[in-house]
This record gives structure tokens, C-alpha cells and sequence, in this order.
């Protein structure tokens, strides 16, 4: 698709149609599942990157290689396993005896989509490794620092309930996730219908990629010009305050988890069709976005976390010039 | 919060606006009897009642107000049958109006049908504007501001409360809040002055049809004698013409069949008549043409009736200027609003054309100027149509036949009586003067140079020549020793010329756009005569431009003046202040364009009444907004008590947030949807009981059109 049209405001229209072409490819395998399909695809367009947190076998996987295909770009999974190795994921360099150099065989990182299955299994160290690689987008093995695809996008896949064998994941690790999301179990009827053939893997297997990376990229991008009132920005930091100040709260969400909040809020926005953030867009995803980043008094799972974060987001009124 | 329909102070407000303003029209001419009881009663009575039906509204009274209704358009249309011009729509369709108002008034649900109102007693205050001619109307002006503001507060209040420098809501103060509205009204202020300023002034000349009124009709003694009643005892025409004092007076004793250079009246300010006119002229009552040295005289005082059509044409008479003038000719319109009882004299630019007088006869003196048959008392009213050759410097030095009437060159042109010298005098002036209008124009630089101008000069003392003791021995003079030197002396010269008397134009009122002509304006110039062109005024004192140099001023020329002698505040203070509310409106807007486009802070402002209304609807239904909800789930909770709406009302909300929040304000349109929606479940919500009945046949409840 050529860009016929130097408006500003027509990169937006394009992300808004390319947002919603990757929300309706999703519902398409992941039927009767909107929620996180929205919380997915702003995931994917906020430039962030997305954990999914649920019990085996609701769809996890599905969701994270249906993003992939739909995406369009390369595409590389990895199954988490405690002796998974960190140069197993980065790559490494084997000196090439015919050429008598070093040559650097780049990882399952070095993709536009990238799948981690049960992240909660590798090791702490393995862990880390994806600390440099979700943050700068850029890899260092043997000093040298090599940028990762445009655009980078990981998915991670957790069992809340798996404990034996597992490794929490680290605070400063989670906050990197800008979006945590459960999917749940389907309803009797869209169960029915995926036993009968409709949706799933068929579905996927059907689904034609409805973007290319140069796009999404472009998308990407466009989408942090949404424009956002300085009354939004303030809603967004009297979140983050009211976060701070609770007494059932030891760390409050940070900065830049209020800086993520907003950038899925302008996601968000465009997904809705619109050039500009409103409160519903904080207030929608303050919970997804947060409630992972908050470290409890009471260490308890996300649904605690969630729960105290639907809470919070009580006390804080909506402004209003 | 009460809902507006339901403050009772906001229909006091409102009734007392509308009876403030159609006082105000009533009191310039809109009355009859039954309308000052329909507005001073009736209106009151039909508010109260509105009031107390507004929530039930009989059918029996809506089916009334539409009879009576119909009843009022027909009589109407009954009354403008005989008439031929739009102006005298002006009054039947007046009266009407006030009628329906008082109509309207019964039925009265909710503050739109209250706003109706306003806006209608709006429209009477401005019809008092037009009809007004003086500022009689400005109590009552003042009084419907001040109501008319105090309604649209409460009707408002709701809004108002939501601006954050008003509001509770908002503690914090916003200077912006404040200085907004300040430079709004800053700017109204400046562009109406400006425009004030600039709008030529309105000509009478285009009016069909002209004022004209007598309060009484009562006959002076004998056909066409003066009278003058504001002499007093001096009056010519009452039963003892002994006492000559004046000075007991406001009149001036010039309006009489003789003028006594000798007495020393001073007229005072009173305010003698308003005169509507396009541009100043001198106000002429008659002439004189004997003069014996001390005393004018009328050499024939006996006026011919003049009775003809409707207006009544003045013909010309053999004293009066050329039929053929050499120089183009204007009509000046002027109508006389007398406010005090004055002479039967009928002012008149000069030369009168055309008259429209309530009597069908008037009557004429020998010189062409025109009494009345009746006295003219305060209260009348009529207009004349002047012809006025429309002579300048250059078209009074031109060449001309030196061919004189006989009749204007025995009756004006004769020697004077004076004295030798004075004669030795006109002829010195005048001696490089090559043309009669530079030697009028010597003889009074002559005057301006050797003489002062003086209302105090002494008596003139027995056997004196009037011209001869003021050019000679007094040195001091006014209006009357100036005119009759100049005339006594362009005789000697052996050109025609006769004392005119009236009154100077007065000072213009601009708001009023009327000439206030005070006892203390009237006056006597010399009249010269020019063959070609006829009688030309010349005086000295009054600034009173040729009829061919005079401009169209604006209407809100003297403004500032006028304003300045009555504020006692100097002119250029004033004239400081609208450019300093044009300065400050500058950097006002600015710094509001620096901060931000203002139309998105009024966007803003509309989006927060718009919320507000949304969650007083919510209250009444029993779901009020949490302050942490956002707009969305707000209008989605709300769509789901009003079924029918929940589309409208979900694309309302997203509106107001759109209005709040981007950088481009959404469009009036969109802005009109929500108000329109707003309105709709307003109305239903407060005249039928649960709108979940509403719910139509074949849309369950919730159900979305795919918008």
C-alpha cells in the first residue's frame, strides 16, 4: 500500500484501519475472546510487549502465534524450559575456519514476533537475558551490539498455577511487559463451535498475514503522535499517585509505567478511531497495564493486584476542564 | 438542583422584562387603552398562570390561546388593509405582538418557551428604540438590562455554576475564565461604538408618509395672526400687547409681528423642540423686511390661507427666490417635535416646499415662510420638505444677470435708515470686494475684527441707531445687532437682504439622531438675495455650513462631545477609551491565541454544561455519575434506562469527550445532535412518567444500530 496522502492525521487513519484489521484477524482464531484481543493488539501497536498470564490450554499460544501471522514478518517461538540457555535465545558467534573470522549465528530473538512459552521456567538468568532485548530492542553478545527487527514484538505465555520447576518472574522484569492479560475460558457456545470446526487452529491455518512489518512499523510510530491533553497526562499521573499513596501498596507504579499506560492509551485511541486520548482510554487499560507493576504489601498473584488496581482507579476522578 | 422552569424568580425576571420593554414601546406610540391593561395586567396574570399550568398544560387553554391567537392575526390583517406603506405596518404590527406575548406567556413549560419571551421583549425594546425620539425610554431600558440579566442567570445558573471561576466544581481559579467573557464584552463594547461611529446617518428623505400631530386643536383669534404663547404677557396676539419686558420669559419676543432691537431678553435652556433632519440648517420662523433704525417691522403682516392637497404644497410667492434655480436643489425633510407651547409659526429650512400638517390649512405671510391656523402646543409634530439650492463659495461668486425682481429690489433693496457714517463704512469694507458674497463676506471679517460678540451689551439709549451705536459706540453685540448691521449695511450697497429669525440647529443628540433646539438657539441672521439662486443665510455666529459644503456625518458624529459635556469628562479621555479597550482587547486575544485557540476553550465550556446536563438527567433516573467514571460508561449506563437513546447516547458522549479532549472542537452540527438529544430525553423525562414504557415494538432493549 503506497501512502497517497501527506495529511497529517492520514498515518493515524492508516493505523486505525491496520488496528482493526489485526483485531478482527484475531477474533477470527480467538473467538468470543474481545477483551484480550484488544488488549493484544494494543500491545502490538503501542510498540510494547504483551504476557499473557492464564491456565493451560485456553488459547495462549493460539493468541501469540495468530499475532504472528497476522502481523505478517518473521516469526519465532521458543519453548522456556529451566536449562534453556540465555546464548540460545541472543546467539552466538562460532569462528568460521574457512574464513578464518567470527561469524554470529543471531538467535530466536532476531524476529518480528517472538513467542516465549512458559517464560516461568527459564531460569532468573535466561530471564534477564530478554531484559536488554525488550527494552532497547537491541542485542550485545561478545560486545557488540546488534539492533533487533523493526518491529520487535515478544509474547510471553505464564501458568499463574504451575509452581513446581518455575521461576517467578522478577519485578523489573514484569515491568517491562507493558500489557499482562488472562484469556479465561470460552463460553459453552464458542466452545461448541470450536469443537465443531470454527475458529482455532483452522482458523488460523485460514488466516492470510493483513500487514507487513515496514507497516506496522510505520503504524507503530504514527500511533505516538496521538494527541493527548494535558488533562489526560494529569489523569494518567494522579493514577499513578493514587498507586503510590495506597497503604495496601509497597512500590507504586513508576514512571515508566505511567509513560506505558499512555502510550497503550494512544494505542487504544487509534484502535477506537480516534486521533486523540480520552480519560475511557487511561481508565481501560490502567488495569493491564498496572496491576503487574505493583508490588503488594501482601505478596499475593495478579488477581490481588488487579483487584487493589480496579480499586484505586475508584478514587481518582475524571477530569473535566 | 431545581430545574429552571420551576424557579419562581427567574419568571419574575422574565415578566418584568417583557413589561419593561412594552412599557417602553407603549410609551412611544405602540398604545391603546386595552394594550397598556393587556401589558400593565395582563401580562403579570398570564405569567402566574403559566407558572402554575406549566407542568400539566390544560387542553383547554392551549385550544383558547390558538383561537385567540387566530383571532389577533385576523384582526391584524383586517387593519393593515387600507394601509400602503411598510412604515405604518410598524404600529398594528406592534400592537399585535404585544398580544401574543401576552399569550405566550400562558403557556410556558420550560426555559426555552421563557427565552422566547426574553427574545420578544428584546425585539419590543428595540421597536421603542426606533420609534423613540428622545431618551425617554432610558428607565425603562435600564430596567429590562437588569432583569432580562438576572433571568438568563437563573435560567443558566446550572451552566454558569460549571464554569470553573463560578463553580464549586472547580475551586481552582482561572483567570481565563474571567478575562474571556471580559474581552467578549470589551470587543461588543468597541465594535458596536465603532460601528456607531460609521453608519452614515439615517435619511428621512426615503419615508413615504411623515409625522404629524396636533394635541389640540384650538384656533388662533384671527386668520393666521401669531401668537406666541412662551411670551407671556408679551405675546403680540394675546388681549393686552403692552408689556414688552420678554425677559419674564423663555420665549424669544423675535417670533412676533415686530422686533425690538432695543430689549434685552436672554432665552434659557428650556428645550423648546427636537428636530429630525439630515443635516443642520437654520430652523426659520419669518422674516423682516422694515427696518426704522431701532425696530424691525413686518410692511405687511397679513397671511393668505393656504388649503390644498394632503401633504400641503407651499406655492411660491413673488418675494421668494427664482423658479429656475441656477444651481442643483436638494430636499431636506426635517420634522418638528415641539416640546413646549411655542408660536403658531411653522419652522422650515428655508424654502419650504411641502408641508404635512394635521390641519388641512396653513397659512402664508408675504415672504413665503408659514403660520398655523391653531396654536402649536407641546406635543405637536410636523414635517417639512425645504428645497435647498445647493450653493457653495464658488457658485455664489459666479456671475450672474444682474436682473432684480422689481418687487425684491423695492421691498429689500431700498436705502436704509442708518446713519452716515455707517453707510460711509459698508461702503469702505466692502470697496475691494468684487462680488456680493465677498462683500458679505468683508462686512462680517469687518465685524468678526472690530466687534465682540456679547449677550451682555447695554440698553440701546433713546434716539440711538441700533448698527450705529454697536459698530461705533458699543463695539459689542449678538445675533441680532450682527444680522441687522449686515443687512442695514449690503442695503446701503444696494443689495437685496432682510432679517430672517428662528432658531440655530440645536446640538445634535447622537444617540437620538435628533437636533435639541433650546430657547437659548433662537436666532437672527441676515438673508441675502442672489439672482439665479434666491435667498441665502449668511450668519457669522452659528457654524452652519453652505447647503452645498454640508457632508453626510456619521450617525455617531458628536458622540463623543455630546457624551463629554454631559459626563464632564474632556473628549480625548474619551476618545482614549475605545482605543484602550481595543489595545487591551488585543493582547487579550494574543494571549489567548498564544495559550490556546479559543474556540477550543468555548468547546471545552460547552462540553462541561453538556456533561453536566447528562448527570442531572442521571440523578433525576437515579443513576448519578461517579466522579471516576468516564464519559462512555456514563452515556452506556444511561442507554440502558433510555433504551431508545443508548446509540444517540453513546455518540452524545463520545462528542463531549471529543469536545474536551482534541485538539480540533467537533462541529456545530455534531455539537447540535447532543443538544437536540439532550432536549428530547429532557422533555420526556419530565413530562411522561418511565421511559422504559418507550421501549418500541421490535428493538429489544440495548439494541445498536450499526453506526
Amino acid at each position: 500500500m503506497m501512502r497517497t496522502d501527506a495529511r497529517p492525521g492520514a498515518d493515524l487513519t492508516e493505523a486505525h484501519e491496520l488496528a482493526g484489521a489485526l483485531r478482527h484477524a484475531l477474533n477470527q482464531v480467538l473467538r468470543g475472546k474481545p477483551e484480550p484481543v484488544r488488549l493484544a493488539t494494543v500491545a502490538l501497536l503501542s510498540g510494547g510487549h504483551l504476557l499473557v498470564d492464564d491456565v493451560p490450554g485456553v488459547g495462549k499460544t493460539l493468541l501469540a502465534k495468530t499475532i504472528a501471522r497476522a502481523a505478517g514478518g518473521s516469526f519465532r517461538r521458543v519453548q522456556a524450559t529451566p536449562d534453556l540457555l540465555p546464548s540460545e535465545l541472543t546467539g552466538v558467534s562460532i569462528f568460521h575456519l574457512a574464513g578464518n573470522e567470527w561469524e554470529f549465528r543471531p538467535g530466536p530473538l532476531f524476529a518480528n514476533v517472538v513467542l516465549v512459552d512458559e517464560l516461568n521456567r527459564a531460569t532468573p538468568r535466561t530471564q534477564s537475558a530478554l531484559l536488554e532485548a525488550m527494552e532497547e530492542h537491541q542485542i550485545t553478545v561478545d560486545g557488540i551490539t546488534r539492533p533487533l527487527p523493526d518491529p520487535f514484538f515478544l509474547v510471553a505465555t505464564q501458568n499463574p498455577f504451575e509452581t513446581a520447576g518455575t521461576f517467578p518472574l522478577v519485578e523489573g522484569q514484569l515491568d517491562r511487559f507493558t500489557i499482562v492479560t488472562e484469556i479465561g475460558a470460552p463460553d459453552a457456545g464458542t466452545e461448541r463451535e470450536l469443537l465443531l470446526g470454527a475458529g482455532g487452529d483452522a482458523a488460523l491455518n485460514e488466516l492470510e498475514p493483513v500487514t507487513d512489518p515496514v507497516q506496522l512499523a510505520a503504524a507503530i510510530a504514527a500511533v505516538r503522535t496521538t494527541h493527548c491533553a494535558p488533562e489526560v497526562a494529569d489523569y494518567t499521573v494522579a493514577i499513578a499517585n493514587a498507586t503510590r499513596a495506597n497503604g495496601n501498596i509497597a512500590i507504586g507504579a513508576s514512571p515508566r509505567a505511567s509513560l506505558a499506560l499512555l502510550h497503550a492509551a494512544q494505542a487504544h485511541a487509534v484502535l477506537e478511531g480516534r486521533t486523540y486520548v480520552v480519560p475511557d482510554d487511561i481508565a481501560r487499560l490502567a488495569v493491564p497495564v498496572l496491576a503487574h507493576r505493583l508490588v503488594l504489601r501482601d505478596p499475593g498473584r495478579l488477581e490481588e493486584a488487579r483487584a487493589l488496581m480496579h480499586s484505586v482507579l475508584q478514587t481518582v476522578p475524571i477530569p473535566r476542564p | 438542583m431545581t430545574d429552571p422552569q420551576d424557579i419562581i424568580e427567574l419568571r419574575i425576571a422574565t415578566c418584568i422584562a417583557v413589561v419593561a420593554a412594552a412599557i417602553a414601546a407603549l410609551q412611544e406610540g405602540a398604545a391603546t387603552g386595552s394594550l397598556w391593561i393587556a401589558t400593565t395586567v395582563g401580562l403579570p396574570v398570564a405569567c402566574f398562570i403559566g407558572y402554575r399550568v406549566r407542568a400539566t398544560r390544560p387542553l383547554p387553554l392551549r385550544m383558547l390561546q390558538s383561537i385567540i391567537a387566530i383571532l389577533i392575526l385576523v384582526l391584524f390583517v383586517s387593519r393593515i388593509g387600507h394601509v400602503t406603506d411598510l412604515a405604518a405596518l410598524q404600529i398594528p404590527l406592534a400592537q399585535s405582538f404585544l398580544w401574543l406575548l401576552v399569550l405566550h406567556a400562558l403557556d410556558m413549560p420550560n426555559r426555552r418557551g421563557l427565552l422566547v419571551l426574553l427574545v420578544a421583549s428584546l425585539v419590543l425594546m428595540a421597536l421603542a428604540g426606533v420609534l423613540s425620539i428622545s431618551m425617554a425610554i432610558a428607565p425603562w431600558l435600564v430596567i429590562w438590562a437588569f432583569a432580562a440579566l438576572v433571568s438568563l442567570v437563573l435560567a443558566y445558573r446550572a451552566e454558569l455554576e460549571e464554569l470553573p471561576a463560578l463553580g464549586r466544581a472547580a475551586p481552582t481559579f482561572d483567570r481565563s475564565s474571567v478575562l474571556v467573557p471580559l474581552g467578549v464584552l470589551v470587543v461588543v463594547l468597541a465594535v458596536g461604538f465603532a460601528v456607531f461611529m460609521v453608519v452614515p446617518v439615517a435619511g428621512t428623505n426615503r419615508a413615504i408618509t411623515f409625522p404629524a400631530q396636533l394635541p389640540n386643536d384650538s384656533p388662533v383669534r384671527s386668520n393666521g395672526a401669531l401668537v406666541n404663547p412662551s411670551l407671556g404677557p408679551s405675546d403680540p396676539g394675546s388681549s393686552n400687547g403692552s408689556s414688552k419686558s420678554g425677559a419674564t420669559s423663555f420665549g424669544y419676543f423675535g417670533f412676533s409681528d415686530r422686533l425690538d432691537t432695543s430689549l434685552r431678553g436672554r432665552p434659557d435652556d428650556t428645550l423648546v423642540m427636537r428636530v429630525r433632519a439630515s443635516s443642520p440648517d437654520f430652523w426659520r420662523g419669518q422674516t423682516f423686511d422694515q427696518w426704522d433704525g431701532r425696530v424691525w417691522h413686518l410692511s405687511d403682516d397679513t397671511p393668505r390661507l393656504v388649503r390644498n392637497g394632503e401633504p400641503i404644497g407651499v406655492p411660491r410667492v413673488p418675494l421668494d427666490g427664482p423658479t429656475q434655480t441656477a444651481v442643483d436643489v436638494d430636499d431636506l425633510t426635517q420634522t418638528y417635535y415641539l416640546e413646549v407651547n411655542g408660536p403658531n409659526s411653522i419652522f422650515a429650512a428655508s424654502e419650504a416646499r411641502k408641508v404635512y400638517f394635521p390641519e388641512r390649512s396653513i397659512f402664508q405671510n408675504v415672504d413665503g415662510t408659514l403660520r398655523a391656523g391653531v396654536r402649536l402646543d407641546a406635543g405637536a409634530i410636523y414635517t417639512v420638505v425645504s428645497e435647498r439650492p445647493l450653493v457653495t463659495a464658488a457658485t455664489l461668486r459666479a456671475p450672474r444677470p444682474d436682473t432684480l425682481p422689481l418687487d425684491i429690489a423695492t421691498t429689500y433693496a431700498a436705502r436704509p435708515i442708518t446713519t452716515e457714517r455707517v453707510r460711509d463704512l459698508a461702503h469702505t469694507i466692502t470697496a475691494n470686494a468684487p462680488t456680493t458674497y465677498d462683500k458679505v463676506l468683508a462686512i462680517e471679517a469687518w465685524l468678526a475684527a472690530n466687534t465682540k460678540y456679547s449677550l451682555d451689551i447695554p440698553r440701546l439709549p433713546k434716539g440711538a441707531d441700533a448698527v450705529d451705536q454697536y459698530v461705533f459706540v458699543d463695539r459689542r453685540g449678538f445675533c441680532e445687532q450682527i444680522g441687522t448691521t449686515l443687512v442695514v449695511m449690503l442695503r446701503e450697497l444696494g443689495i437685496p437682504a432682510r432679517l430672517g429669525v428662528g432658531y440655530a440647529p440645536g446640538e445634535r443628540n447622537p444617540f437620538t439622531g435628533l437636533y435639541e433646539v433650546k430657547a437659548s438657539d433662537a436666532h437672527a441672521w441676515a438673508e441675502v438675495y442672489f439672482p439665479g439662486i434666491g435667498w441665502q443665510t449668511f450668519d457669522p455666529t452659528a457654524n452652519v455650513p453652505l447647503a452645498g459644503d454640508s457632508q453626510l456625518d456619521a450617525a455617531g458624529s458628536g458622540a463623543l462631545s455630546y457624551l463629554s459635556a454631559r459626563l464632564h469628562i474632556p473628549t480625548d479621555v474619551l476618545a482614549a477609551l475605545p482605543i484602550l479597550a481595543g489595545l487591551i482587547t488585543l493582547v487579550l486575544a494574543v494571549r489567548q491565541l498564544r495559550r490556546r485557540p479559543r474556540r477550543v476553550a468555548i468547546s471545552r465550556s460547552w462540553a462541561s454544561t453538556r456533561l453536566a446536563r447528562l448527570e442531572r438527567l442521571g440523578t433525576r433516573r437515579g443513576r448519578p455519575r461517579a466522579p471516576s467514571e468516564t464519559t462512555p460508561n456514563f452515556v452506556r449506563a444511561l442507554g440502558s434506562i433510555a433504551h431508545q437513546h443508548a446509540t444517540d447516547l453513546a455518540r452524545a458522549g463520545a462528542t463531549i469527550d471529543a469536545a474536551m479532549f482534541a485538539p480540533d472542537p467537533p462541529t456545530s452540527d455534531e455539537c447540535d445532535t447532543v443538544d437536540a438529544l439532550l432536549d428530547a430525553i429532557e422533555a420526556e423525562w419530565t413530562t411522561r412518567g418511565h421511559p422504559e414504557d418507550l421501549v418500541p415494538s421490535g428493538r429489544a432493549p440495548g439494541t445498536r444500530s450499526g453506526r
